[in-house]
Formats: structure tokens, sequence, C-alpha cells
């Protein structure tokens, strides 16, 4: 895929953006997660949950498409490739499992969100709505991230067999 | 402005080509994936029912909290 120099400086900046926002939120998930879990008070969890699911919807779900796509543009419209080389390839299986993953999971976090809303209060028993799901999910899905964005930094060399014959076929044509 | 070669230091190295075999740290992370792919379904399998129906409790879904399950409501 062709790409002007200053399209491909576009489409990086939209993938570290989004990666990284991603990345961000997560992070808000968890803390949101952890104070369902752990809050007193029935209206903090009800709250916490609510939010959990608004987030998932307007902010995880739209940046991990965006983060996957833009990774696709980035990698396809570059030298570095998709296949090629392995840290290329181990970013974009994390995106595709989070990926997937998360919209597996909105499932969930729309149950808890509707379970939140029709809760009555006074209420003591938060026993059916306090669930550590989402912070085991959101704590995978940070750990992932972080692997991903340390190889997006480092690029560990290693180039898989299919990149090694490319650039084999590449001098071939150069030095003939 | 054009990118840089990847690696372009390395490629023109000598012990350790483009044609070298599969890096340690690939490897090393591929057994770790592998065992937390294998260890997930082991614990899926396990658990049960996982999703949304998980957490359903006996009062069934979308009932207000607090509210007593419909099996127990008639018991003096």
């Amino acid at each position: 895929m062709a790409l002007t120099p200053r399209l491909r400086k576009l489409a990086l900046t939209a993938h570290v953006t989004s990666s990284v926002g991603w990345l961000g939120a997560v992070v808000a998930f968890l803390a949101l997660s952890v104070a369902g879990l752990t809050s007193q008070d029935p209206q903090t969890v009800r709250a916490a949950y609510l939010v959990m699911e608004l987030t998932g919807w307007v902010v995880l779900v739209p940046l991990s498409l965006a983060s996957l796509v833009t990774g696709l543009v980035c990698s396809l419209a570059s030298i570095w490739g998709l296949f090629r080389h392995y840290w290329v390839l181990f970013k974009l299986l994390i995106n595709v499992v989070a990926t997937i993953v998360l919209l597996l999971y909105i499932q969930t976090l729309d149950h808890l969100g509707d379970v939140a809303a029709t809760a009555t209060f006074p209420s003591s028993d938060l026993g059916g709505l306090r669930s550590p799901s989402p912070v085991l999910h959101a704590g995978a899905a940070l750990l992932l991230l972080f692997v991903a964005t340390t190889l997006a930094v480092y690029k560990p060399r290693g180039m898989t067999r299919y990149g090694q014959r490319k650039q084999r076929r590449h001098r071939t044509v150069l030095i003939p | 402005m054009v990118d840089p070669p990847p690696y372009p230091e390395r490629d023109t190295g000598t012990d350790q080509g483009p044609t070298a075999g599969t890096p340690r740290w690939v490897k090393v992370s591929g057994i770790i994936a592998l065992a937390v792919v294998v260890l997930l379904l082991i614990l899926l399998r396990a658990g049960g029912n996982h999703g949304p129906g998980r957490h359903e409790s006996s009062r069934g879904p979308g009932a207000p909290l607090g509210s007593v399950p419909a099996a127990t409501q008639d018991r003096p």
C-alpha cells in the first residue's frame, strides 16, 4: 500500500494516539472496576458499573477499533510490513485478541450496567452487582497493551520466514 | 521524507544476519502465551458458565437489588 510521507505520518499519529488513548482508558476503567468491587457505598458501586458500561461503548470499543485499523494501515504502508517482523506480528495478535475479547465482554458490561440501572435503594445487597470480572479483564488488557507499547518502542529484532524471503527477493532484484 | 530501513546497522552485521533463526524472545514469548491460553481454557472449563449469564444471581436478570428470590417469597 503506497502512501505519501505526509499521509504515513498522519496514520502513525492516529495509531499512536488511539493506542495510547486505549491504554489510558483501560487504566481509568480499572480504577472504576476496583471502586465497583470494593466500595461500601451502594451509590458509588452503582455509578461505577453504569460508567463502565458507558466507557466500554463510547471509549474502549472505538479506540480499540481505531488502533487496529490505523495499525494495519501503518504497517502495510511502511517498510515494516504486517507479517515480516515478529514484533509487528505480536502487536497485531495482541490487538486482535484484545479487541475480540472486548467486543465479547461488552455484553457482560451491558448486563452489569442494566442491573445497576434497575437497582433499588437503599440496599445493602450488592452481591449480585459486585464482580471481580471487570478487574480481571481490565488487568489483563492493561498487561497486553503495555506489552504492545513496549514492543512498539523497542522493536526487538527478528524477521519471520516470510520477511526473510521478501528481503532475499528484494536484494536479488537490487543486486542481480 | 522516507522511512529509515529497519535495523540498518544490524542487517549488515556478520554473526546474526537476517536469515538467523527464530529469536529467543519470540520463543520465550510464544511459550508464555501458549501457557496462558491453556491456563485460561482450563479455568474456563472448570468455571462453567462464562459471560453475562454468569452474573445473574438467583433473583434473575434485571431484578432490583435487595429483592427476594421468587422461590423463597412464600416461605414462612
